[in-house]
């Protein structure tokens, strides 16, 4: 994931906005917002709870995944 | 701030080769501590000077890496960056060559306060904060006497800053170079810690250590360790809590490649079989071929339909009293038009971490070794040396990253311990993985305890509560175990009551029982224990009693508060007043609701932006104002509070409910008990933290109780109708 360019750039931004609780779910929500990057570039809320609406966070750590997925939106422009 | 943790040094550096590299000193400081803890002579309790072994929290490497241990379980709360950033602070160490580790289970690192290895109770700051502080101040006194002795100046002629002392004449010395010296001088029995003005890191906001090796996925968590030989296994569980094992048809298990053995083991109630394969997968499905007949005979098969019945009855007479104040019959005296009669229903709950439950265990005769997340080391430790007929200092106790908790890691009987231990037992040398899968989570006990509760009101001529009598019916946590000497007063679990017999609210005429029945269903905290219904209860009847007074909730509130609530004042105050410019906008269609509550020391308060989609609540916003002394981290205090309430909503969830018919949960994966997913969640949390220089509060649990009220709150004002009843499977 780090040696793909959208990969890193949500890698990045989900350490940068310190989205991570327990960690044990991330990996799973990092791919489906690289997923969604690749095919939406600029995602609604909507397009992101579609997109992640399968990905369980137990911690709930959902508002700063939002952040960290338009974060890294504004970043790949 | 490009702190992170190295995660590939963190896995080479195991407990084991850490302790012993410590145990040599060679190249690096070490820190014992010891002595006063000024947090037990706060609490009114006798302070107890206790010398501890010589054990590490601090390890400088020659490099200038600070290795700092943390002694609790790191499982999403962010201690394992908290705590080091305390004890960095006071030694003025470089942030950025800080690392953290978990503490393996050792005397040295018991919580200060509970006297054992542990996270709960919001304990991890509020108790060890104090404690990091002293080390890290001590750790640097040994640095800056290292570098005086070297220069021969006076030690009060140094300064540090950023991993350097600096010394007269421009004398500068890393922290790497003097640890050595260090490590040889005399451990300071008192110290002075830094005024907090003084803090560098502590206040600020500081992302977490852990966070690249989790966004990576190299971080290791409990699940994912791998030794050679190592074998994995299952248990099939009984039907029904508690039931035997009468005959074991194993014939087309042990045919499938890679089973290794097939055997009974006891269970905490009961008796279940263990199945050791090669790998999860093969354990799994020879589980599936085994063909158990069980022995169900000796067990009550608990069924929630029929606790109901029985929870509603009791509450309908008194129970062993919670609280009492003023007259217990000032309720008669006031007319059926002024009172409020309301039942409240709330089911079993599971915790479901998203790692499932697991522990390794290696048993060589004389010594055992074990991996575990765990929030109870001690309890756990002595559970396997139990098991394995050992003394605990003959288990190694190695903590993992835990994915995810919330109680479900902090068991009084160790359950999971006891079962990989009993399996490692029959497995002499060869370590094995006991995994429970989720189904074997959701439905293998160990819930929030169902309760029911039930309240009567008087309201005096200006509306607010004059006479209040409550009963409260539910399990007891601790009943029947080492616990119950603390949290059973009275007959009362107190766990059971918190957050309603100790009212923050004026109400003259109080009165609070408490009824314990027994079912046969295993019960546990759940992040917040007693305070996820009872905030609840109390929050919702507050705010049908301020739209009954037709006055604004909060207003109400901040009214009917004692006037020593002063973390509770200052929360509404604060989230009064960051809500003030949406509530004064809300499109049709939404409505706002408001909760406060105190506990584990914190005051909270929250207003929540509620529609409804579909037959169920959307959260679009929530305002929480916070008030837990000083904010150690504001950005994990933020994190916990912007999480913690969607952990708070799955009360709401329509399948938020452990149900049990003829004694069988009825539900096994997350299809049939579902928590919150992004759509359940409000799409912002807005966190404010009360500015304060007061004793830190944890953090941990206080997000979850004020959430759900707030939100059945708004509902009421959007549909008029009040909801009592969890789960909330209607709108």
């Amino acid at each position: 994931m780090a040696n793909d360019p959208v990969g890193r750039v949500v890698q990045d931004a989900w350490v940068a906005q310190d989205v991570v609780q327990c960690g044990y779910c991330q990996s799973g929500q990092i791919m489906s917002a690289v997923a969604l990057l690749k095919s939406t570039p600029k995602p609604t809320d909507t397009n992101i709870e579609e997109s992640l609406g399968g990905n369980l966070c137990r911690c709930g750590t959902y508002v700063r995944i939002r952040e960290a997925i338009k974060a890294a939106s504004q970043k790949l422009k | 701030m490009t702190a992170t943790i190295n995660p590939a040094n963190t896995h080479q550096l195991s407990r084991r080769s850490f302790l012993r590299v410590s145990a040599t000193a060679a190249g690096g400081l070490l820190v014992s501590l010891y002595l006063d803890f000024p947090l037990l002579a706060q609490e009114g309790a006798a302070p107890k000077a206790r010398a501890y072994p010589p054990d590490a929290f601090v390890h400088i490497k020659p490099d200038g890496k600070i290795v700092i241990t943390v002694n609790r379980l790191e499982f999403g709360q962010g201690v394992q960056t908290s705590l080091p950033m305390v004890l960095a602070d006071e030694m003025d160490a470089d942030w950025s060559q800080v690392m953290a580790e978990l503490a393996p289970a050792a005397d040295v690192y018991k919580d200060p306060l509970f006297g054992i290895q542990m996270v709960g109770g919001s304990g991890s700051i509020a108790h060890s904060f104090q404690q990091y502080r002293e080390l890290g101040a001590r750790t640097r006194a040994m640095l800056v006497a290292a570098a005086a002795e070297q220069w021969k100046v006076a030690p009060e002629q140094c300064r540090t800053e950023a991993s350097v002392v600096h010394g007269p004449g421009g004398k500068s010395a890393k922290y790497g170079e003097l640890a050595e010296a260090a490590a040889k001088q005399p451990v300071p029995a008192i110290v002075k810690v830094k005024d907090p003005a003084q803090f560098k890191l502590v206040g600020k906001n500081m992302r977490r250590l852990d966070s690249r090796a989790k966004c990576d996925g190299s971080l290791k968590f409990g699940l994912d360790l791998d030794l050679p030989g190592m074998k994995t296994a299952v248990v099939a569980h009984p039907p029904v809590f508690g039931g035997r094992v009468k005959s074991i048809d194993d014939k087309a298990a042990r045919e499938l490649a890679g089973v290794q053995d097939v055997f009974e083991i006891p269970l905490a109630k009961g008796a279940g079989v263990a199945v050791v394969a090669d790998k999860f997968w093969t354990a799994k499905q020879a589980r599936d071929l085994l063909k158990v007949e069980w022995d169900l005979s000796p067990v009550e098969p608990a069924d929630s339909g029929k606790l109901w019945t029985q929870y509603k009855e009791l509450a309908r007479t008194a129970g062993n009293v919670a609280a009492s104040q003023g007259d217990q019959k000032a309720l008669e005296a006031i007319p059926a038009a002024n009172r409020i009669e309301a039942e409240f229903e709330f089911p079993y709950l599971a915790h479901t971490p998203m790692e499932p439950l697991n522990t390794t265990v290696r048993f060589d005769g004389d010594k055992a070794e074990v991996w575990a997340g765990s929030q109870f080391q001690t309890v756990d430790q002595m559970a396997v040396a139990q098991t394995l007929e050992l003394k605990p200092d003959q288990v190694t106790f190695h903590t993992e990253y835990a994915g995810g908790g919330f109680g479900r890691r902090a068991v009084i009987d160790s359950h999971v311990q006891r079962e990989a231990a009993a399996i490692a037992k029959k497995l002499r040398g060869t370590p094995v993985k006991l995994i429970w899968t989720r189904e074997d989570d959701v439905q293998g006990g160990y819930y929030r305890p169902m309760h029911a509760h039930r309240v009567e009101i008087g309201i005096g001529q200006d509306g607010t509560p004059t006479a209040w009598r409550h009963v409260i019916v539910g399990q007891s946590l601790v009943a029947g175990t080492p616990f119950a000497p603390m949290l059973i007063k009275n007959g009362v679990d107190q766990t059971a009551v918190e957050g309603t017999a100790d009212t923050h609210y004026i109400i003259p005429n109080f009165h609070v029982s408490a009824h314990h029945p027994t079912p046969n269903v295993p019960v546990l905290w759940w992040r917040s224990v007693g305070h996820t219904h009872n905030a609840f209860v109390m929050e919702t009847l507050i705010d049908e009693l301020a739209a009954r007074a037709k006055m604004n909730p909060i207003a109400y509130r901040l009214k009917l508060l004692k006037p020593d609530a002063g973390k509770l004042r200052r929360s509404l105050a604060l989230a009064a007043e960051k809500s003030i410019a949406w509530r004064g906008k809300l499109p049709k269609g939404h409505a706002w609701g408001a909760a406060c509550h105190e506990c584990f020391g914190t005051g909270v308060a929250c207003v929540a932006d509620v529609s409804v989609e579909n037959g169920r609540p959307r959260v679009h916003r929530v305002t929480v104002a916070v008030d837990c002394g000083l904010a150690v981290n504001p950005l994990t205090i933020e994190a916990q509070f912007q999480a913690g309430v969607v952990f708070g909503l799955s009360q709401l969830m329509s399948k938020g409910a452990i149900t049990l018919k003829d004694g069988r949960v009825e539900q096994r994966n997350f299809d049939g008990y579902t928590p919150p997913y992004m759509v359940d969640a409000p799409v912002a949390v807005d966190v404010y933290i009360v500015p304060s220089n007061e004793a830190p509060t944890g953090c941990g649990e206080p997000p979850v109780p004020v959430i759900s009220p707030a939100v059945v709150n708004a509902l009421a004002r959007l549909t008029g109708k009040r909801y009592r009843s969890l789960p909330l499977t209607a709108v």
